[in-house]
């Protein structure tokens, strides 16, 4: 009963939609057969129906359908039961079903087409012959845009509006503020009051540093009685170095930024960007002079290309900023032509929603369903990327060609370096081989335990590790996947004579030696197999890549052989345990061989390598020699390795490219000339003369008013937890629309006056006195606007990662402020802000994925802020926080004599900016004692080094002290004081 | 058999489930309550429960409640595992005939499995002998052969098959479920995936993207073989849960003070202190559930001690506790990925064939093969022809395949026994009743009694679900 209910409820949803286009009128009756009837028969029946005419139909037109083919008309207007069409799609005609050799369409299309034939089949006149029309794109829909479209909020060009009128002038300190007075008096809510002056510098200070004010900013920002007292907080935070470390973040953010690729050909750190940093620190750079924005996003798209020719300073200067998309994910392996698609489709992507908050990678493989975006806006704009790739640049006065002999010695000798040691391991296995009998003999003593290895080793000239692997590999109680032990396991489970062992031990080499024989003569031919048929030259353009790997826009020509001889199952297992590498990554999973010794490069990148495992101790002298001096070279050379940008350029020719039908590289529609997004380009937009174009893009990106409001708002969201557009990367017309469009305006036309200023936007909206309010409850308002979209009261808001750990260390006294540089390793050793941290794609730090850092493979607009019990679990357990908590409790003097409620008040002043109040110092002298006293039967262990200073009789009850202190140190720096910003 | 570990709770004014209840992300409740507002997820608003990670009711009658999706990353073959084709012997050696299919790599001639099948259970289906322990559950085993997906490259598959989507930036299926459903055990994450390691594409793979953040997978690497080494910060090296104890009853005073002081009701301060409540007790039910040493000793040597084999016995004991999603990955990076030597396939079928099988029969000793949904997976399967790249040292392997490709489903409501769907006489495509992923997705929600239609999130002014536009439930499948 339940099941039929179920099936006849989604049968009804399925229905609904056509029955819904039965009463329509003519322009929906229209717009029903555009969106689900042209799509069906377009992508479903016309590549058989059109001027192929399969069975003598065409289906591109009404009348097509009506003449019908061998088997009568298609379809009887009115009449969808009878109609053939109908019949055939839902596989209810005794001999036809269509689509042939296709799956059945879905129920929701077969219902659309009856529903359509019931109608009279209606076929708008506009475009008659499907899939001919000029600029008609996958879907068969012609793509116009209207005047109509241009006009939308914020595409058109900006226009200061009227600064509204307030009753309550005594109010505002700033025009931001009657925009904002005005729809809350007109809303009948109340700003609550302004922040006290504690609250407010610990705001400014984590706004524009991310940082908290030290109580001495604190206490003479309170003793400047001066009217500008805050302005000048403003000024000197502006002025701080730090300021670019805070908001250079932000913008990474949008930037994608990355040190790596999100899939590496291997996990090894060979493949990461090393270089990435530069582009980081140019971004602090560009924010701490700031930068005009405008040209901040030229040189982003365009750096290469802007400043003159003999002007190589001001040239360095902006090509740093093309990191932004040569850090782009790149995809090393997988099929050419997606693979590049979807590197285009990254760049698409995070220029056009992070520089104009547009959703263009919608229109990847359709017409973007609900904005004015087409197919050809967006391979207009592929094609730009198409035209451009990856570039190192070498940072002066190295210059390019000495660069790129020096990367192409490194590469040959690496090449020798491995063609050299590979030989070595091959050879080496094959020699041991010879000596099966040998090693099993020994190890059948060796685990008898007559004898140690090195004794055996010695008396019998053999390997002792290699014995060792042996008798491992002999004894593993892991069933293995072949026959060929089973006489070993036999005899080490009931025992025999050494003659059996013997016995034993020779047949099992010569199934070795055989398995090697066989392996070898099957590699050869195997060899012979894949060159026979296989071009002897790669014709294809070469693309370069980071890490100096070479890559490709189209497919290897494909060759068809047949499959080469492999070994018997068991007989290949064998092989694999004694000749073939292990997981090097994993090396659980697997091990190497029995047989098997590689070269110190692969295993000293991964684990420092293991001596004793080295091919290197088996080698003849020269041998040695000669391989420790090409290593010695090599190291020369990556040590002297120029140090370079990793950017993008010119391609070497520019080319437009076919729109990919439904996204599918292999499906190529009308080409498409290079050229600006047609909705924000006045008239038909021109193509672009100059190179791939890029020049030209990022000047239209960056003087179009919608760039504007989309930083305009992003600055405004940073400040206040949410934007005016809420979706601070989407600006169409599925993007939030502004709660104060007209603030907007008023904000971008002055951003754009001011020659594109941040720095003095920051000063115009943290002197508002909407800036200034507290984060105050209000009954009244809440119940109005819970949602405090009207900003009665400032946002409470969590600290980021970054902040949230630069601030533990910062108040334990132990931040490095260094300003730039090379990024490592966010350890808990690694002491500078987050921001230098590395940022990996492919392995993202497990403390930045805990705190909702985003993805960086993607441009993000605004930060997730959950609250999960797993960040807890770091407050309560993380090494990190109790050493930090230990330090705190030093820096407050937790050991000396003073009393605790001196330190409590420190501490409060320390770490909240602010004073205790009686029962939080209260609470923090109980627990201070009950742990103090119950540490002495269960004391936790205490950081030596804290301890100074101090006589032996009195370690223990100093020790106690210093436990209590450090967990209740623990406590402020987990608690929401500490957390949140007001 | 382990039982359940019951906390009381220190707050006396606000009960345990309340308290859990009102724990959250910053999206705030309000804001939450205003999304789930939306008519098309009314049925979400009618319970009484205003938190998130609470049980929440089903759209209508659920057959299952948990999900176990085993994964075998890489790209399983079909034709050498679920999906037996003779013709491949008869061929063998041969250049497919008819239509050729683009694939990623250069492909040779059709090539036989170099594995046997045999007929199992009473319905007689064929398994390959590389499988022989889930061939004897065949009969609780629906195999469905006709699976088809977008795109030959791993990536891209791998995000539609986990996230309904090629592209990154849409939330996992698992996520979605426990957004939809909630979660039983308040003490453990809703949704749990456990990888010896790392697979392609990594997070995104598990990730809630815009969902809130508590409805995120938890990754366990469950290469580590200590408990309390799986999830990180889970344990104290210095101090006694009962100073612990202090100090998270002092922070909740210190919070609720100051909510006081500044009559304030932000529910992001409230939910910080229930949250460091809730991280206190994961530090003992945490470390217990992952402790599969709990089991006797002839239960986990049916499982063994490998990676998967262990992965599997701790998603019987997750799932026991109420754990709604748990996805096991076969290994790190892509295993299964074998274009060079096909013969891999009985090494990593060796790893994983006697533990699932483990699995699916203690599913249902416990009496929880019925309320809980096991999928067997992939991202795509391979060709039937040979792999022909350059170089290949053995040229036994197999390239990608999206066309057509095998995956099953047992428990939670799926009929047993019983194959579905077809491909060609060589395994290459779909052909009968082709079953593409988003198919998948939505039959999967409908046996947790969701309407993949209805089950909707409001993001950047648009409606997303985990189906995208299309999907229809396979409704021959279900019992």
């Amino acid at each position: 009963m339940l099941t039929l209910f179920i099936f006849l409820a989604a049968l009804l949803s399925s229905l609904s939609s056509a029955k819904l286009a039965l009463g329509l009128d003519h322009a929906a009756q229209g717009e029903f057969f555009e969106t689900r009837i042209r799509p069906v028969l377009s992508e479903k029946c016309l590549s058989c129906h059109t001027d192929l005419k399969s069975g003598g139909l065409r289906a591109d037109s009404r009348e097509g359908l009506l003449e019908g083919g061998l088997s009568g008309p298609a379809i009887i207007p009115g009449n969808a039961e009878d109609s053939l069409l109908i019949r055939t799609v839902s596989h209810t005609h005794e001999r036809l079903r269509m689509p042939l050799g296709q799956p059945k369409l879905k129920d929701q299309e077969v219902a659309d087409l009856k529903a359509w034939v019931k109608m009279g089949a209606p076929w708008p006149a506009r475009a008659r012959d499907l899939g001919r029309l000029p600029g008609v794109t996958s879907k068969g829909r012609p793509f116009a845009i209207t005047p109509e479209h241009r006009q939308f909020w914020s595409f058109r060009p900006c226009q200061k509006p009227p600064i509204p009128k307030v009753s309550r002038k005594d109010w505002t300190k700033s025009s931001i503020d009657n925009f904002i007075l005005a729809r809350l008096e007109t809303s009948g809510l109340k700003p609550v009051r302004p922040a006290g002056k504690r609250v407010l510098i610990r705001r400014a200070y984590f706004d524009l540093l991310g940082l908290p004010p030290k109580p001495e900013e604190i206490e003479a920002f309170l003793e400047d009685e001066s009217s500008n007292a805050f302005s000048k907080v403003i000024d000197k935070l502006l002025a701080s170095s730090h300021y670019g470390e805070r908001w250079g973040r932000f913008w990474l953010d949008v930037a994608r930024y990355g040190e790596d690729d999100p899939a590496s050909i291997s996990p090894s750190q060979e493949l990461s960007y090393q270089n990435a940093w530069r582009y980081r620190d140019w971004t602090i750079t560009a924010f701490n002079e700031d930068m005009p924005y405008d040209l901040f996003v030229k040189a982003q798209i365009a750096g290469d290309l802007l400043g003159g020719k003999n002007d190589g300073q001001n040239k360095e200067q902006f090509v740093a900023g093309t990191g932004f998309l040569g850090l782009g994910p790149w995809y090393y392996v997988g099929d050419p032509p997606q693979v590049r698609a979807d590197e285009r489709n990254d760049r698409i992507d995070v220029v056009t929603r992070g520089f104009l908050g547009l959703t263009l990678a919608c229109a990847r493989c359709h017409d973007h369903k609900y904005e004015p975006l087409s197919m050809r806006d967006y391979y207009a704009l592929a094609g730009v990327f198409a035209s451009s790739q990856y570039r190192e640049y070498p940072l002066r006065p190295v210059v390019a060609a000495d660069f790129e002999s020096h990367k192409k010695k490194t590469k040959d000798l690496e090449v020798a370096i491995k063609r050299l040691t590979d030989t070595q391991t091959n050879q080496l296995s094959e020699i041991l081989a010879w000596h099966t009998s040998r090693y099993l003999m020994a190890a059948w003593n060796l685990i008898n335990g007559s004898s140690t290895s090195s004794e055996l080793a010695r008396a019998q000239s053999l390997d002792q590790q290699t014995l060792e692997k042996w008798a491992r590999y002999l004894t593993d109680p892991v069933e293995k996947d072949y026959p060929f032990l089973k006489p070993w396991k036999d005899l080490l489970a009931h025992g025999g004579t050494l003659d059996q062992v013997k016995k034993v031990a020779d047949d099992f080499q010569t199934t070795v030696l055989s398995l090697l024989a066989e392996r070898r003569q099957l590699d050869e031919e195997n060899k012979i197999l894949a060159a026979q048929k296989t071009p002897k030259q790669d014709l294809r353009e070469k693309i370069p890549l980071p890490n100096g790997i070479v890559a490709f826009e189209e497919r290897s020509p494909t060759v068809s052989r047949p499959p080469g001889r492999a070994m018997e199952i068991g007989r290949f297992n064998l092989w694999r345990d004694l000749f073939t590498e292990g997981d090097l990554v994993d090396s659980t999973k697997r091990t190497d061989g029995v047989l098997v010794y590689r070269t110190a490069e692969i295993l000293l990148s991964l684990d420092g390598g293991r001596s004793e495992e080295r091919l290197d101790r088996f080698l003849g002298e020269e041998f040695r020699s000669h391989l420790n001096s090409m290593r010695a070279e090599l190291a020369a050379l990556k040590q002297s390795m120029p140090s370079y940008i990793q950017g993008i350029a010119e391609s070497p020719k520019a080319r437009n490219l076919r729109v990919h039908l439904r996204g599918n590289p292999d499906n190529l529609g009308e080409e498409v000339p290079r050229r600006f997004i047609a909705v924000l380009s006045q008239g038909e937009p021109v193509p672009f003369t100059t190179g791939s174009g890029r020049l030209e893009l990022a000047e239209m990106i960056a003087h179009h008013p919608l760039t504007a409001r989309v930083i305009v708002n992003r600055v405004w969201q940073y400040h206040f937890g949410s934007g005016i557009v809420r979706t601070a990367s989407n600006f169409g017309t599925l993007g939030d629309h502004p709660s104060h469009p007209e603030l907007l305006e008023h904000l971008t036309s002055r951003f754009i006056e001011s020659g594109y200023s941040l720095k003095r936007l920051h000063r115009e909206i943290m002197l508002s006195a909407t800036y200034q309010l507290s984060s105050d409850y209000s009954e009244e308002n809440y119940a109005k606007d819970s949602d405090n979209r009207l900003l009665w009261r400032a946002n409470r808001r969590r600290l980021d990662v970054e902040a949230l750990r630069d601030s533990l260390l910062y108040v334990s006294g132990n931040l490095d402020m260094t300003v730039g540089g090379p990024s490592a390793e966010l350890t808990d050793d690694f002491k500078r802000r987050t921001v230098y941290g590395k940022v990996s794609r492919f392995r993202l730090n497990s403390l930045l994925a805990l705190f909702d850092f985003p993805n960086p493979s993607l441009t993000s607009e605004q930060r997730n802020v959950t609250n999960v019990p797993t960040q807890r679990l770091f407050f309560l357990n993380s090494d990190l926080v109790w050493h930090q908590a230990g330090f705190l409790a030093e820096r407050l003097g937790a050991g000396s004599d003073v009393g605790n409620e001196a330190k409590i008040r420190k501490a409060y002043r320390l770490l909240f900016g602010r004073e205790a109040t009686e029962a939080e110092v209260r609470l923090g002298i109980e627990f201070l004692r009950d742990e103090h006293s119950e540490s002495g039967e269960n004391r936790a262990d205490v950081d030596v080094e804290l301890i100074s200073d101090i006589t032996q009789t009195h370690i223990q009850r100093q020790a106690a002290r210093i436990s209590a202190w450090q967990q209740y140190a623990q406590v402020l720096l987990s608690s929401n004081d500490f957390l949140f910003v007001k | 058999m382990t039982k359940e570990v019951i906390h009381t709770s220190i707050l006396p004014h606000v009960t345990r489930r309340q308290a859990l209840e009102r724990m959250g992300s910053g999206f705030g409740m309000v804001a939450l309550a205003s999304l789930l507002g939306d008519h098309r997820v009314q049925a979400f608003t009618d319970t009484s429960v205003p938190g998130q990670l609470g049980p929440k009711a089903t759209h209508f009658p659920a057959k299952a409640k948990h999900v176990i999706f085993l994964f075998l990353n890489g790209g399983m073959s079909q034709v050498d595992t679920f999906d037996p084709k003779p013709m491949l012997d008869k061929y063998h050696g041969h250049p497919m005939p008819g239509e050729n299919l683009k694939t990623s790599n250069q492909t040779g001639s059709l090539m036989r499995s170099p594995f046997s099948f045999k007929r199992c259970g009473q319905s007689g289906i064929e398994v390959s002998d590389i499988f022989p322990h889930v061939g004897e559950s065949i009969d609780d085993i629906c195999v469905i052969r006709s699976v088809y997906t977008d795109l030959p490259a791993h990536e891209p598959s791998l995000m539609l098959m986990n996230c309904g989507h090629i592209q990154l930036g849409r939330p996992s299926m698992g996520s979605w479920v426990t957004y939809g459903l909630g979660s039983e055990n308040q003490n453990l994450p809703g949704f749990v995936v456990l990888c010896p390691g790392t697979p392609i594409v990594g997070p995104p793979l598990w990730n809630s993207a815009f969902l809130p953040g508590i409805y995120q997978g938890t990754h366990i690497s469950n290469a580590e073989k200590e408990p309390e080494k799986l999830v990180k910060y889970i344990r104290n090296k210095r101090l006694s849960l009962s100073q612990q104890r202090k100090q998270v009853a002092l922070l909740a005073k210190l919070g609720r003070l100051q909510m006081e002081q500044q009559h304030d009701r932000d529910p992001q301060l409230e939910a910080s202190i229930q949250s460091m409540e809730v991280a206190y007790h994961m530090q003992t039910e945490v470390p217990e559930v992952f402790d599969i040493g709990k089991e006797d000793d002839s239960t986990r040597a049916r499982y063994g001690n490998g990676d998967f084999g262990r992965a599997c016995l701790m998603a019987l004991r997750l799932v026991e506790r109420g754990v709604r999603v748990v996805q096991i990955y076969s290994g790190n990076v892509q295993p299964w990925d074998n274009h060079e030597d096909i013969m891999v396939h009985q090494k990593l079928a060796r790893e994983a064939d006697q533990p699932v099988a483990s699995l699916l029969r203690d599913l249902k000793a416990r009496g929880l093969l019925g309320e809980t949904l096991v999928i067997c997976g992939t991202e795509f399967g391979r060709t039937p022809v040979v792999q022909a790249t350059l170089g290949s040292r053995v040229a036994n392997g197999r390239d990608h395949n999206p066309y057509g490709f095998s995956i099953w489903l047992a428990g939670g409501g799926i009929k047993g026994g019983m194959t579905y769907g077809s491909t060609d006489d060589f395994g290459f495509k779909a052909v009968e009743n082709p079953v593409h992923i988003h198919d998948v997705h939505a039959t999967i929600l409908h046996l947790l009694g969701l309407n993949h239609e209805k089950l909707t999130y409001r993001y950047s002014g648009r409606d997303f679900r985990l189906t995208d536009v299309s999907g229809s439930v396979i409704k021959q499948v279900i019992a």
